[in-house]
Protein backbone atom coordinates (compact mmCIF):
# COMPACT_ATOMS: atom_id res chain seq x y z
CA UNK A 1 0.00 0.00 0.00
CA UNK A 2 1.66 3.85 -0.91
CA UNK A 3 1.20 6.48 1.26
CA UNK A 4 0.76 10.21 -0.88
CA UNK A 5 3.30 12.06 1.62
CA UNK A 6 3.72 14.94 -0.68
CA UNK A 7 1.98 16.71 -3.52
CA UNK A 8 2.69 19.89 -5.02
CA UNK A 9 2.88 21.91 -8.81
CA UNK A 10 5.46 23.53 -10.51
CA UNK A 11 6.11 26.42 -12.66
CA UNK A 12 6.47 25.28 -16.13
CA UNK A 13 9.78 26.77 -16.79
CA UNK A 14 11.68 25.01 -19.95
CA UNK A 15 14.71 27.40 -19.16
CA UNK A 16 14.95 26.67 -15.75
CA UNK A 17 18.07 24.73 -16.33
CA UNK A 18 19.55 25.94 -19.03
CA UNK A 19 19.21 29.59 -18.39
CA UNK A 20 18.73 29.81 -14.72
CA UNK A 21 20.50 32.63 -14.33
CA UNK A 22 17.82 34.51 -17.11
CA UNK A 23 15.04 34.87 -15.03
CA UNK A 24 14.75 38.21 -12.71
CA UNK A 25 16.19 37.92 -9.59
CA UNK A 26 13.60 37.78 -7.07
CA UNK A 27 11.27 35.52 -9.45
CA UNK A 28 14.71 33.04 -9.65
CA UNK A 29 14.81 33.06 -5.66
CA UNK A 30 10.95 32.21 -5.24
CA UNK A 31 10.92 29.05 -8.02
CA UNK A 32 13.96 27.71 -6.99
CA UNK A 33 13.79 28.69 -3.66
CA UNK A 34 10.74 26.24 -3.30
CA UNK A 35 12.00 23.92 -5.23
CA UNK A 36 14.79 23.07 -2.94
CA UNK A 37 12.65 23.49 -0.05
CA UNK A 38 10.19 20.53 -1.87
CA UNK A 39 13.03 19.02 -2.19
CA UNK A 40 14.28 18.65 1.87
CA UNK A 41 10.40 17.92 2.05
CA UNK A 42 10.64 15.01 0.27
CA UNK A 43 13.94 13.97 1.87
CA UNK A 44 12.20 14.55 5.32
CA UNK A 45 9.23 12.86 4.47
CA UNK A 46 11.21 9.78 3.47
CA UNK A 47 9.33 9.91 -0.56
CA UNK A 48 10.54 6.84 -1.90
CA UNK A 49 8.86 7.39 -5.61
CA UNK A 50 7.62 10.27 -7.06
CA UNK A 51 4.80 10.62 -10.11
CA UNK A 52 5.72 13.45 -12.32
CA UNK A 53 2.43 14.92 -14.77
CA UNK A 54 3.73 16.95 -16.86
CA UNK A 55 2.50 17.99 -20.98
CA UNK A 56 3.30 15.97 -24.23
CA UNK A 57 5.22 18.30 -27.01
CA UNK A 58 5.22 15.99 -29.96
CA UNK A 59 8.02 14.32 -27.88
CA UNK A 60 6.53 10.62 -27.66
CA UNK A 61 3.56 10.90 -30.19
CA UNK A 62 2.82 12.49 -33.00
CA UNK A 63 -0.71 12.43 -35.76
CA UNK A 64 -1.37 9.27 -36.29
CA UNK A 65 -2.04 8.49 -32.76
CA UNK A 66 -2.15 10.99 -29.85
CA UNK A 67 -3.54 9.64 -26.64
CA UNK A 68 -4.83 12.48 -23.99
CA UNK A 69 -3.32 11.03 -21.64
CA UNK A 70 -0.45 8.25 -21.10
CA UNK A 71 1.40 6.29 -17.95
CA UNK A 72 4.08 5.60 -18.36
CA UNK A 73 4.53 2.26 -16.41
CA UNK A 74 7.99 0.53 -17.83
CA UNK A 75 10.95 -0.58 -15.90
CA UNK A 76 12.83 2.50 -17.37
CA UNK A 77 11.73 5.91 -19.39
CA UNK A 78 15.10 7.78 -21.39
CA UNK A 79 15.78 11.17 -20.74
CA UNK A 80 15.90 14.10 -21.27
CA UNK A 81 15.92 14.29 -25.25
CA UNK A 82 16.22 17.92 -25.70
CA UNK A 83 19.97 18.56 -27.08
CA UNK A 84 19.94 22.02 -25.00
CA UNK A 85 19.04 20.51 -21.82
CA UNK A 86 22.41 20.49 -19.45
CA UNK A 87 21.02 17.19 -17.61
CA UNK A 88 22.47 14.03 -18.24
CA UNK A 89 20.85 11.80 -20.38
CA UNK A 90 20.36 8.53 -18.55
CA UNK A 91 17.53 5.82 -18.05
CA UNK A 92 15.21 7.01 -15.10
CA UNK A 93 13.95 4.10 -13.66
CA UNK A 94 10.10 3.75 -13.35
CA UNK A 95 8.22 2.58 -10.61
CA UNK A 96 6.15 -0.55 -12.43
CA UNK A 97 4.11 -1.49 -9.00
CA UNK A 98 2.76 1.98 -8.01
CA UNK A 99 2.42 2.27 -12.05
CA UNK A 100 0.34 -0.59 -12.61
CA UNK A 101 -2.02 0.04 -9.60
CA UNK A 102 -2.16 3.95 -11.01
CA UNK A 103 -3.39 2.73 -14.64
CA UNK A 104 -5.52 -0.47 -13.10
CA UNK A 105 -7.05 2.24 -10.87
CA UNK A 106 -8.53 4.77 -13.76
CA UNK A 107 -9.40 1.82 -15.88
CA UNK A 108 -11.52 0.51 -13.21
CA UNK A 109 -13.01 4.07 -12.31
CA UNK A 110 -14.10 4.32 -15.81
CA UNK A 111 -11.36 5.95 -17.00
CA UNK A 112 -8.66 4.81 -20.10
CA UNK A 113 -5.86 6.67 -20.13
CA UNK A 114 -2.97 4.95 -22.62
CA UNK A 115 0.08 3.63 -21.35
CA UNK A 116 3.38 2.66 -22.27
CA UNK A 117 6.60 0.99 -21.58
CA UNK A 118 8.93 2.88 -22.97
CA UNK A 119 8.37 6.86 -22.52
CA UNK A 120 11.31 9.79 -23.82
CA UNK A 121 11.20 12.72 -21.11
CA UNK A 122 11.19 16.15 -22.40
CA UNK A 123 12.14 18.92 -20.75
CA UNK A 124 8.83 19.22 -19.08
CA UNK A 125 9.20 16.21 -16.58
CA UNK A 126 12.84 16.20 -16.51
CA UNK A 127 13.32 19.69 -14.96
CA UNK A 128 11.40 18.97 -12.54
CA UNK A 129 12.37 15.71 -11.37
CA UNK A 130 15.83 17.23 -11.69
CA UNK A 131 15.16 20.01 -9.21
CA UNK A 132 13.60 16.64 -7.29
CA UNK A 133 16.90 14.69 -7.06
CA UNK A 134 19.66 15.61 -8.91
CA UNK A 135 21.08 11.84 -9.04
CA UNK A 136 17.75 11.05 -10.87
CA UNK A 137 17.26 7.68 -9.29
CA UNK A 138 14.24 8.23 -7.48
CA UNK A 139 11.81 5.63 -9.06
CA UNK A 140 9.63 7.84 -11.23
CA UNK A 141 6.01 7.07 -12.48
CA UNK A 142 5.87 9.87 -15.88
CA UNK A 143 2.38 10.90 -16.68
CA UNK A 144 1.76 13.08 -20.31
CA UNK A 145 -0.87 14.53 -21.02
CA UNK A 146 -1.98 16.46 -23.98
CA UNK A 147 -1.94 20.35 -23.50
CA UNK A 148 -1.34 20.99 -27.39
CA UNK A 149 -2.75 19.37 -29.91
CA UNK A 150 -6.71 20.50 -30.91
CA UNK A 151 -8.87 18.94 -29.81
CA UNK A 152 -8.05 18.59 -25.87
CA UNK A 153 -9.60 17.05 -23.53
CA UNK A 154 -12.21 18.97 -21.57
CA UNK A 155 -10.42 20.75 -18.02
CA UNK A 156 -13.56 19.00 -16.27
CA UNK A 157 -12.19 15.79 -16.86
CA UNK A 158 -9.31 16.68 -14.44
CA UNK B 1 -2.95 19.86 -48.68
CA UNK B 2 0.37 18.34 -47.82
CA UNK B 3 0.07 19.61 -44.26
CA UNK B 4 0.74 16.34 -42.37
CA UNK B 5 3.56 15.45 -44.44
CA UNK B 6 5.32 19.03 -43.75
CA UNK B 7 4.70 18.30 -39.94
CA UNK B 8 5.96 14.66 -40.34
CA UNK B 9 9.11 15.57 -42.16
CA UNK B 10 9.59 18.18 -39.39
CA UNK B 11 9.13 15.76 -36.62
CA UNK B 12 11.29 12.62 -38.07
CA UNK B 13 13.92 15.55 -38.87
CA UNK B 14 13.70 16.50 -35.05
CA UNK B 15 13.78 13.10 -33.93
CA UNK B 16 16.50 11.79 -36.00
CA UNK B 17 19.39 14.11 -34.59
CA UNK B 18 17.42 13.82 -30.99
CA UNK B 19 19.35 11.22 -28.20
CA UNK B 20 16.81 8.68 -29.21
CA UNK B 21 16.83 5.64 -26.57
CA UNK B 22 20.84 6.25 -26.50
CA UNK B 23 21.54 5.02 -30.19
CA UNK B 24 24.08 7.79 -30.17
CA UNK B 25 23.86 8.64 -34.07
CA UNK B 26 23.16 11.67 -36.06
CA UNK B 27 20.06 11.02 -38.29
CA UNK B 28 19.83 14.25 -39.35
CA UNK B 29 22.96 14.16 -41.77
CA UNK B 30 21.74 11.44 -44.05
CA UNK B 31 17.99 12.77 -43.74
CA UNK B 32 16.08 11.86 -46.95
CA UNK B 33 13.11 15.21 -47.87
CA UNK B 34 12.00 13.03 -51.15
CA UNK B 35 10.54 10.66 -48.49
CA UNK B 36 7.85 13.16 -47.88
CA UNK B 37 5.56 14.38 -50.32
CA UNK B 38 5.82 18.31 -49.90
CA UNK B 39 4.59 20.64 -52.44
CA UNK B 40 6.90 22.99 -53.71
CA UNK B 41 6.09 25.94 -51.37
CA UNK B 42 7.32 23.25 -47.96
CA UNK B 43 10.22 22.10 -49.31
CA UNK B 44 11.47 25.31 -49.47
CA UNK B 45 10.60 26.18 -46.04
CA UNK B 46 12.04 23.40 -45.14
CA UNK B 47 15.31 23.24 -47.13
CA UNK B 48 15.52 27.33 -46.33
CA UNK B 49 15.13 26.64 -43.01
CA UNK B 50 12.62 29.13 -43.07
CA UNK B 51 11.10 29.25 -39.74
CA UNK B 52 8.54 31.86 -40.34
CA UNK B 53 7.56 30.47 -43.50
CA UNK B 54 6.83 27.02 -41.73
CA UNK B 55 4.45 29.00 -39.31
CA UNK B 56 2.28 30.81 -42.25
CA UNK B 57 2.19 26.99 -43.65
CA UNK B 58 0.31 26.12 -40.79
CA UNK B 59 2.95 23.74 -38.55
CA UNK B 60 1.90 23.62 -34.93
CA UNK B 61 3.33 25.91 -32.99
CA UNK B 62 5.23 23.40 -30.57
CA UNK B 63 6.46 21.73 -33.50
CA UNK B 64 8.02 24.98 -34.55
CA UNK B 65 9.41 25.48 -31.22
CA UNK B 66 11.21 22.07 -31.32
CA UNK B 67 12.29 23.05 -34.80
CA UNK B 68 14.28 26.13 -34.21
CA UNK B 69 16.30 24.90 -31.27
CA UNK B 70 17.32 21.80 -33.06
CA UNK B 71 17.64 23.62 -36.12
CA UNK B 72 20.24 26.28 -34.08
CA UNK B 73 18.24 29.04 -33.61
CA UNK B 74 18.42 31.01 -30.81
CA UNK B 75 15.32 31.87 -28.94
CA UNK B 76 15.60 35.86 -29.20
CA UNK B 77 16.45 35.30 -32.75
CA UNK B 78 13.58 33.09 -33.33
CA UNK B 79 11.09 35.13 -31.12
CA UNK B 80 12.05 38.04 -33.93
CA UNK B 81 11.01 36.03 -36.87
CA UNK B 82 7.88 35.23 -35.52
CA UNK B 83 6.80 38.48 -33.88
CA UNK B 84 5.57 39.80 -36.78
CA UNK B 85 2.47 36.93 -37.03
CA UNK B 86 2.01 37.78 -33.38
CA UNK B 87 -1.82 38.72 -32.84
CA UNK B 88 -2.29 40.94 -29.54
CA UNK B 89 -4.05 38.78 -27.07
CA UNK B 90 -7.25 40.58 -25.81
CA UNK B 91 -8.47 37.87 -23.40
CA UNK B 92 -7.74 38.54 -19.58
CA UNK B 93 -6.89 35.38 -17.07
CA UNK B 94 -9.08 35.71 -13.81
CA UNK B 95 -6.10 36.34 -12.05
CA UNK B 96 -5.72 39.58 -14.28
CA UNK B 97 -9.12 40.88 -13.40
Amino acid sequence: MAEIVLAYCSSHAPMMSSARLAAPEEQRRNFIGALEHLKQEAIDRRVQACVVLSNEHFTNFFLENFPQICIGVGEKNWGPTEEWLPIDKVWIPGHEEMADHIIRSTLNAGFDPAFSHRLELDHGIMTVYYELDNTMKLPLVPIVQNCAVEPLMPLWRW
Amino acid sequence: MSLYQLHRAVYDWIRAGEVNSDAGVDGRVDFDLAAYELTGEEQRAFTDKDVGAMYQLGLHEVLINRYARAAGFARDDYRKILEQYAKPEERRGRWQR
